[in-house]
């Protein structure tokens, strides 16, 4: 399976998703014109993950800001996570990172954390 | 052009968009069993919770990206004032530097001024009156008159350095913006 590479601009995340070590990473800014368009090709990737996922997978998660909607494929990608870990039977672990003293992005991921279910680690990044 | 852009929007519930319609369809329809109706009406429920779900979590991040948007701004507009109270500070400061420098240009003017008018009263003006008039009373009057005509020349003098130094400097700035 083709890992995902996206390099990331003003507007969208940087996206790495590799199938072969089970490292997914999405970091940076994402407020896309249309968010539709940006994140389909990531919910694609993984419903094709699902199917030869390895038992553990990690996903690191280093947002700065990101819009209404990408919130909304944030949880997506999460929630396909999540069928990983439920249905496959498979191990999923995120690494929720934000700024030093960004309370309300650690906030957030405590958010995803309560809908999704899944396992969160929390990681301050120094400035 | 506003509707292709509205559809795009719209694209982020695409999935909720077929269920709905898949639903709609489905009430039309009047041959359907009590199974059917079950399921159909387990599935409403299920993309019901999702969408419940979605919600929440969507409104709790806005709310709070919303907060620290407005945070963001107050600090700006903080910075914003301190930058312009500093622009006045620096304003005041570089028009006083200038007056300064002004000042010292013009005193050397005046300086030299009266060394002239001094020297050309002395060479000149003093022996024709001790040639013509041997007046004492006069040669002093317009030694006096030279020396009471240097603080008007001074600020006069002053004034118009200030004002070309004033012009020049918008000159500049006006190139620069």
């Amino acid at each position: 399976m083709k890992e995902l590479v996206l390099n990331g601009t003003k507007q969208t995340p940087s996206v790495n998703f590799n199938a072969v070590s089970g490292m997914l990473e999405l970091s940076g800014r994402s407020i896309p014109e249309n968010s539709f368009e940006f994140y389909n090709p990531l919910i694609e990737w993984l419903n094709e993950y699902t199917t030869v996922a390895l038992d553990l997978t990690k996903i690191k998660v280093y947002l700065e800001y990101f819009n209404t909607s990408s919130s909304k494929y944030i949880l997506e990608v999460l929630k396909k996570l999540k069928e990983i870990n439920e249905i496959a039977g498979k191990e999923v672990s995120v690494e929720w990172c934000y700024d030093e003293g960004d309370d309300e992005m650690m906030e957030t991921g405590e958010d995803y954390e309560d809908v999704t279910g899944l396992q969160f680690t929390y990681t301050e990044m120094e400035e | 052009m506003a509707r292709i852009n509205k559809e795009k929007k719209e694209d982020i519930y695409l999935d909720e968009a077929f269920f709905l319609t898949r639903s709609t369809q489905f009430l039309q329809e009047e041959d359907k069993s009590v199974s059917e109706t079950k399921a159909e009406l387990k599935t409403l429920v299920t993309n019901y919770a999702e969408l419940l779900d979605q919600v929440k979590l969507i409104t709790r991040i806005s709310d709070r990206l919303q907060r620290k948007l407005d945070q963001t701004n107050d600090e700006l507009n903080n910075m914003n004032q301190q930058i312009q109270e500093k622009n006045i500070q620096l304003e005041k400061t570089i028009n006083d530097l200038t007056e300064a420098k002004i000042g010292r240009r013009a005193t050397t003017f005046v300086f030299v001024f009266a060394l002239a008018l001094f020297l050309i009263s002395e060479a000149l003006i003093e022996p024709w009156i001790e040639r013509f008039y041997n007046n004492f009373l006069i040669s002093l009057s317009i030694k006096g008159l030279i020396a009471l005509s240097i603080k008007p020349v001074e600020s006069l003098v002053e004034r118009s350095l200030l004002k070309k130094e004033r012009a020049r400097t918008l000159k500049t700035s006006e190139i620069r913006g």
